[in-house]
C-alpha cells in the first residue's frame, strides 16, 4: 500500500505531476492515492518532504539463492544461422559475469549447428551447452521452452539473457514462468548493483515514456531480453578457449503439441533498416501517408533508407519493418534525420545511438530536440524541399 | 466454441508526453483505452464466434473504471464480461497477472480458445499471454498475423517470425496472441451498445479466484521497480538559429561528411 | 452548441462519427479519385445498425424519425457526402415503400434495408424531366398478372449498385400528374439494365446511371400503392428527404470549416499564424455562424416533419435552400483560407467545393425550392 502522511503532506501536487499513472490527485490539501495506483513508487522519490512511503512485503525469497550463479546466454539459430543478437549478448554477458567473478556459458539450440559453439567461444563464451537436434529445427514455443527449461534447471545460472527477437520474446517469457521467476523485457541498459550483485535491468516503462530500473531480488535467475543492436559483441578471437558441452535432454521434452509445416521467408527480410548508414525516419508530423514521397525523395538524394514512428506504423502509412523504436527495430546509423517525430522515449530508445542524429519539428520543445545534435524548427514540407535542393546544389560544385 | 479474450486498459500512448520543461509526463487529457492489439483479438474472437457459435468472454484485471472498456468490448460483440479487481492486485508484474488471470479463467471453467494482444501498449512486455498459457499447460502461439483454417477441433495460423511467418497447425485448448495485421475491428453497433449499457459485468476479487496473497500484487511479483527517471538527454539542445535558409545552409555544411 | 440530444440520439451520432473518423475520412481522396463506389464502407455502416435507423422497429430497424436520420448524415457529410449520397439515395429509394407500401411489400424488402443485405435506389429523373415531373415519358402497362415498363431514366443514384429500384412509370397519360405510378423494380428483373457510370464533377463516390427498361416485366403486385397514387408519394418521400440533404449541407461545411481553422493556425506568414489576422478571423467566424444557424434550422425543421408528416414542404424545402447555399458559401471560403494549398488536389478543400455544388441541384434545385416556398406563402396568406 502506498501511503500518505497527513501530517507531512503539504499537498504540493509534485507526487501528483510525478505518478505514471495519474492516480494520485490532491484533495483539501493531501494527496489522495486512487484505485490506479500501481504501486511503482515513482512519487515516493519525487516528495520532498518524506510523506510518502511504500509499505510493501517484498516476495518470500527462494531458498536456494545462493546456489545460482554464472551468466547464461540464450543463442538463436535458425535456417543455418545464429542470430546476431546472440553474440551481442555475449558481449554484456561477458562483462556481467567478469564482474560477478563467474563463468558465461552460451545455451545453443538447433539442428546442425556445425562450428557455431566455437564461434560462440571465440566471442567471449566459457562454456557452450549445446543440444543440436532435428526438433530444434523449427521453432516450436513448447519444445524450446521445455529444454531451455531443463537446461536452466540443470546448470542454474544466476542470470539469463536472452535475445528479444520473434522467438526469444516468444518462449522466454514460459520459461520464467515455468521456473517462477521475473523477466525483463526489452532491456536498453544492464548492470550489477554493488552492494549484493543483483542485476539492475533498465528499460523504458510506462508507455515508453519514462525510463524504469528493475531487479528481480527474491528469484533465480534474473532473466532478460535485450533487443539487437542494443549491446555489442566482443570481436572474435580464435585463440580464447571454451568448453562445449552437448547435451541430450530427455525425450519426451522434444515432443511438441504443436506442428509446423511451413515456413515462409517474408518481405520483411528485405527492409532491413538497421543495416542502413543513413536513416530518414518520419513520424505524425507528416500528417499524411502521402507525406512518405517527400521522405523517400530525401533519403534517395542521401542514399538513405526510411523508416518510421511508432505512430505512422500504427496508422498504416507505413508497414512494420520501417518501424524504429523499443517495439520496433533498434537502430545505430551514422546518420539519423528524423521529420515530424515528437520523440517518445521509446522511439529514442531505439535510436539515440545514431551518430549524427538531426531532427526537423514544427513544436520547438518537441523532445526530439533532446537528442539532437542540430534541430530544425519548422514546416517540414517547406524545409525538406529546400534541404533536398540544397543538397543536390553542393554535391554538383 | 468457447472464447475467452484477455483486455486490458491502458493509457492512450497519443496523450502521453513529457513535460519539456520539468521532465515529467503530463497527464492532462490522457485518456484510458482499451489497448489497441486487444481490441484485434476481440475482433477475431467475435468472427469465430459468428462462424461457430459459442460464446465470447472478455475478461480484465484491472481498477474498477475497466468496466468502462469491458462494456466497449461488449458493443463490438463480446456476449459477457469479467472485471478482475481487488487492491491487492495493484503493482502485479507480468509473472503476477498471469497468475491472477490463470485463477480467474479457471474459476470461469472449460474454454476452447484464448485470444490476447500481442502485447500491451503501457509495458510493451509480451509476457503475459506466453505466462498465462504456460501456467494452463496449454499451447500457444505468438504474434498470429491470420488464422487460415478453423474448425470445431483445433486451427492452422500464421505466426509471425523474424524473417518472414510460420504455418502452425494446433488443436484447443490453445492460447493465441494476435498482432494488427489479422484484421480490421468492427465499428461498434448501435444494437450493440444498447446492449452493453444494461449488460451485467461480473467482478471477481482475490477470493473470488481463491488467489494465494503471496502470489498477487506487488508482493507477489518477481521483479521490482527500483528506480523510475526520465530518460537522459544526449547533450545541450542545439537548434539551429538564423533564418530558415541560413539554418539549412549550416546543416548542409554539417552533413557533408555523410554526403 | 448543445442540442440536447438523447442517448439514443448520440449513440447514432456517435456511431456515425466513428465510421465517418475512422473509414470514410481516410480514404474519401482515393474514392473521389477512382469514381470508386464505398462498398465496404457501407458494408461496415451496415454491421453498425446505421441502415436500421429509419426502417421501422417491426422491420428490424430502430423505427427512428427524420431527426435521427439528419444526425446520422450530417456525420457522414463531414467526411464526404459522396459517401454519404450514396446512403441517403438508399433511403430516397426505400421511403415510398415505408410510406405507402403494402405490409407484405415492408415485409420482403424491408428487414434486408435495415441489415443493408439490399441496397435501395429512387428512379424519377428523365432526360425531359426533371424539375417538372409531369415530363415523364418511361410508362407502365399492365399485361395481365404483369406490368410492362419502357422507358429511361437518367442520373440515378445508385443505379448499378442497388438491389432494390423505385421507379416513376406513367400509367395513365391522360390523368396527368394523377396518372403517374410507382414501382418496385429488382436487380436482375428482365428486360431492366443500368447504363455506364456517368463521370461527375464531384460526390464521385456515389454512382449515377442510367436506368434501362426495355419491355421490363414485374409480378403485378410490385406496384406500390394505388395506381395514380405515384406523384403524390414521390413528393412525400422528397418533403422527407429533403433535410437529410440539408444535413448533408451542414456536416461538408463543418468538415471544411474543420480543416481551415486547423490551417489558419498552423499557417505561419510575417511571423504569425494567419488566424491572427482579422481578415482571416472574419472569414472564419462567418463560416461559423453560417454552419450552426444551418444547423439548428435543419434540426428543428427535421423535428417539424416528424411530428407534422402533414405539412413538411416548407419546412423541408428551407432547410435543403439555406444549409446547402451554407455549404457552397463555406467550402468556397475554406479554399480561399488555404490559398494556392487550397486549390491541391493534395488537400481536401477542393473537393469539398466540387462536392457542395452538387447539394444545390439535386433533390430539387434551390431554385424549384425556393418556387415551393413562395407557393406555400401564396396559399398561407389566402
Amino acid at each position: 500500500m502506498l501511503k500518505v502522511s497527513e501530517e507531512l503532506c503539504i499537498g504540493c501536487g509534485i507526487c501528483a505531476d510525478n505518478c505514471p499513472f495519474s492516480a494520485i490527485s490532491i484533495e483539501d490539501g493531501l494527496a489522495v492515492v486512487g484505485a490506479s495506483c500501481n504501486l511503482c513508487g515513482a512519487c515516493v522519490e519525487s516528495c520532498d518532504v518524506g510523506a510518502l512511503t511504500l509499505d510493501v512485503r517484498g516476495r518470500k525469497a527462494q531458498e536456494d539463492l545462493a546456489e545460482w550463479s554464472g551468466v547464461s546466454v540464450f543463442c538463436e539459430y535458425r535456417r543455418g544461422e545464429l542470430a546476431s543478437v546472440s553474440l551481442e549478448l555475449l558481449g554484456i554477458g561477458r562483462k556481467l559475469a567478469d564482474e560477478r567473478g563467474v563463468k558465461l556459458s552460451a545455451i545453443l539450440l538447433g539442428f546442425e549447428t556445425h562450428e557455431t559453439a566455437s564461434l560462440l567461444i571465440g566471442h567471449g563464451a566459457d562454456v557452450v551447452i549445446l543440444v543440436d537436434h532435428e526438433a530444434l529445427e523449427k521453432f516450436r514455443d513448447d519444445c524450446y521452452s521445455a529444454v531451455f527449461t531443463y537446461l536452466v534447471q540443470q546448470y542454474r545460472p544466476e542470470i539469463v539473457l536472452a535475445g528479444a527477437t520473434a522467438i526469444g520474446r516468444s518462449f522466454i517469457p514460459a520459461v520464467a514462468t515455468a521456473l517462477n521467476t521475473g523477466l525483463t523485457a526489452d532491456c536498453t541498459k544492464l548492470e550489477i548493483r554493488d552492494q549484493d550483485g543483483v542485476l539492475l535491468q533498465t528499460r523504458p516503462a510506462f508507455g515508453g515514456n519514462i525510463m524504469a530500473t528493475i531487479v528481480c531480488e527474491s528469484s533465480r535467475p534474473q532473466m532478460a531480453t535485450v533487443r539487437s543492436k542494443v549491446m555489442k559483441a566482443l570481436d572474435f578471437n580464435a585463440e580464447r578457449k571454451g568448453e562445449v558441452i552437448a547435451v541430450k535432454p530427455p525425450a519426451d521434452l522434444l515432443e511438441s503439441r504443436v506442428r509446423v509445416f511451413d515456413s515462409v521467408v517474408g518481405e520483411a527480410t528485405k527492409v532491413n533498416i538497421q543495416d542502413a548508414d543513413i536513416l530518414v525516419s518520419g513520424g505524425r508530423g507528416l500528417e499524411t501517408a502521402k507525406g512518405f514521397e517527400l521522405i523517400r525523395k530525401l533519403a534517395d538524394t542521401l542514399g538513405a533508407k526510411v523508416s518510421a514512428s511508432r505512430a505512422v506504423v500504427d496508422a498504416g502509412w507505413i508497414p512494420y519493418p520501417h518501424q524504429v523504436g523499443q517495439t520496433g527495430k533498434t537502430v545505430a546509423p551514422k546518420l539519423y534525420i528524423a521529420c515530424g517525430i515528437s520523440g517518445a522515449v521509446q522511439h529514442v530508445a531505439g535510436m539515440q545511438s545514431a551518430e549524427t542524429i538531426v531532427a526537423i519539428n514544427r513544436d520547438e520543445h518537441a523532445t526530439i530536440f533532446n537528442v539532437a545534435d542540430y534541430g530544425l524548427v519548422g514546416d517540414l514540407y517547406e524545409i525538406i524541399p529546400k534541404l533536398i535542393a540544397k543538397i543536390e546544389e553542393r554535391r554538383s560544385l | 466454441m468457447k472464447i475467452i479474450v484477455c483486455i486490458k486498459q491502458v493509457p492512450d500512448a497519443k496523450d502521453v508526453r513529457l513535460d519539456p520543461i520539468t521532465n515529467t509526463l503530463a497527464r492532462d487529457g490522457v485518456q484510458s483505452i482499451m489497448n489497441p492489439y486487444d481490441e484485434y483479438a476481440l475482433e477475431e474472437a467475435v468472427r469465430l464466434k459468428e462462424k461457430f457459435g459459442g460464446e465470447v468472454i472478455v475478461i480484465s484485471m484491472g481498477p474498477p473504471q475497466a468496466e468502462e472498456m469491458l462494456r466497449q468490448a461488449i458493443s463490438c460483440g463480446a456476449d459477457n464480461a469479467v472485471l478482475i479487481s481487488d487492491r491487492s492486485f495493484a503493482g502485479a508484474d507480468t509473472w503476477a497477472t498471469a497468475y491472477t488471470l490463470e485463477h480467474a479463467i479457471k474459476k470461469i471453467g472449460n474454454f476452447d480458445l484464448i485470444l490476447c494482444g500481442k502485447q500491451a501498449i503501457d509495458g510493451d512486455t509480451a509476457q503475459v499471454g506466453p505466462g498465462l498459457a504456460t501456467r494452463l499447460g496449454i499451447p500457444y502461439m505468438t504474434c498470429v498475423q491470420k488464422i487460415r483454417e478453423a474448425t470445431e477441433k483445433g486451427l492452422v495460423a500464421e505466426r509471425m517470425m523474424d524473417d518472414g511467418f510460420d504455418v502452425v497447425a494446433v488443436d484447443y485448448p490453445v492460447l493465441l496472441s494476435v498482432v494488427k495485421d489479422i484484421n480490421e475491428p468492427r465499428v461498434p453497433s448501435i444494437k450493440g451498445k444498447m446492449r452493453a449499457k444494461k449488460a451485467e459485468i461480473v467482478t471477481f476479487n482475490a477470493q473470488t479466484i481463491e488467489a494465494d496473497p503471496a502470489c498477487i500484487g506487488l508482493p507477489g511479483s518477481p521483479t521490482k521497480v527500483v528506480n523510475v527517471f526520465p530518460p537522459s538527454a544526449r547533450g545541450e539542445r542545439s537548434l539551429l538559429t538564423g533564418t530558415l535558409d541560413e539554418q539549412i545552409d549550416q546543416l548542409v555544411e554539417k552533413l557533408l561528411p555523410y554526403l | 452548441m448543445d442540442y440536447f440530444l438523447s442517448e439514443e440520439q448520440q449513440m447514432i451520432v456517435d456511431t456515425a462519427r466513428q465510421i465517418t473518423d475512422e473509414r470514410i475520412i481516410p480514404c474519401r481522396a482515393e474514392l473521389d479519385e477512382k469514381h470508386e463506389f464505398p462498398r465496404q464502407i457501407l458494408n461496415e455502416m451496415a454491421r453498425a445498425d446505421l441502415f436500421g435507423v429509419p426502417i421501422p422497429e417491426e422491420y428490424g430497424g430502430f423505427g427512428g424519425g427524420c431527426f435521427d436520420i439528419v444526425l446520422t448524415v450530417e456525420q457522414l457529410g463531414r467526411g464526404c457526402i459522396g459517401v454519404g449520397t450514396a446512403f441517403s439515395a438508399n433511403f430516397l429509394g426505400v421511403y415510398p415503400i415505408i410510406l405507402a407500401g403494402s405490409p407484405e411489400m415492408k415485409e420482403k424488402y424491408l428487414p434486408d434495408v435495415a441489415t443493408g443485405k439490399k441496397f435501395g435506389a429512387f428512379g424519377l429523373t428523365e432526360a425531359n424531366a426533371g424539375s417538372d415531373a409531369s415530363g415523364i415519358q418511361t410508362t407502365a402497362v399492365l399485361d395481365g398478372d404483369y406490368w410492362v415498363l419502357n422507358g429511361t431514366k437518367q442520373w440515378i443514384t445508385n443505379g448499378g449498385e442497388a438491389q432494390i429500384y423505385t421507379v416513376v412509370a406513367i400509367t395513365d397519360r391522360s390523368r396527368g400528374p394523377r396518372g403517374a405510378s410507382l414501382f418496385v423494380v429488382e436487380e436482375g428483373d428482365p428486360g431492366f439494365s443500368c447504363g455506364p457510370k456517368e463521370k461527375k464533377m464531384g460526390i464521385r463516390a456515389s454512382s449515377t446511371t442510367e436506368l434501362i427498361f426495355k419491355d421490363c416485366r414485374i409480378p403485378k403486385d410490385r406496384i406500390i400503392g394505388r395506381p395514380g397514387t405515384g406523384f403524390i408519394t414521390v413528393m412525400k418521400t422528397l418533403d422527407l428527404s429533403r433535410p437529410g440533404i440539408a444535413a448533408l449541407g451542414v456536416g461538408l461545411a463543418q468538415g471544411a470549416l474543420d480543416i481551415a481553422v486547423r490551417y489558419a493556425k498552423q499557417r505561419q506568414q510575417f511571423g504569425k499564424p494567419i488566424i491572427a489576422f482579422q481578415a482571416v478571423q472574419h472569414m472564419l467566424a462567418d463560416m461559423a455562424i453560417g454552419i450552426e444557424s444551418a444547423r439548428s434550422l435543419v434540426y428543428a425543421a427535421a423535428k417539424h416533419i416528424q411530428e407534422h408528416p402533414k405539412d413538411m414542404s416548407k419546412a423541408s424545402s428551407i432547410c435543403k435552400v439555406y444549409a446547402t447555399d451554407v455549404a457552397m458559401k463555406v467550402t468556397t471560403d475554406a479554399v480561399q483560407v488555404l490559398g494556392g494549398y487550397g486549390y491541391m488536389c493534395e488537400y481536401p478543400a477542393e473537393k469539398m467545393m466540387r462536392d457542395a455544388k452538387i447539394l444545390q441541384i439535386y433533390e430539387g434545385t434551390n431554385q424549384i425550392q425556393r418556387n415551393v416556398i413562395g407557393q406555400e406563402l401564396n396559399k398561407e396568406y389566402s
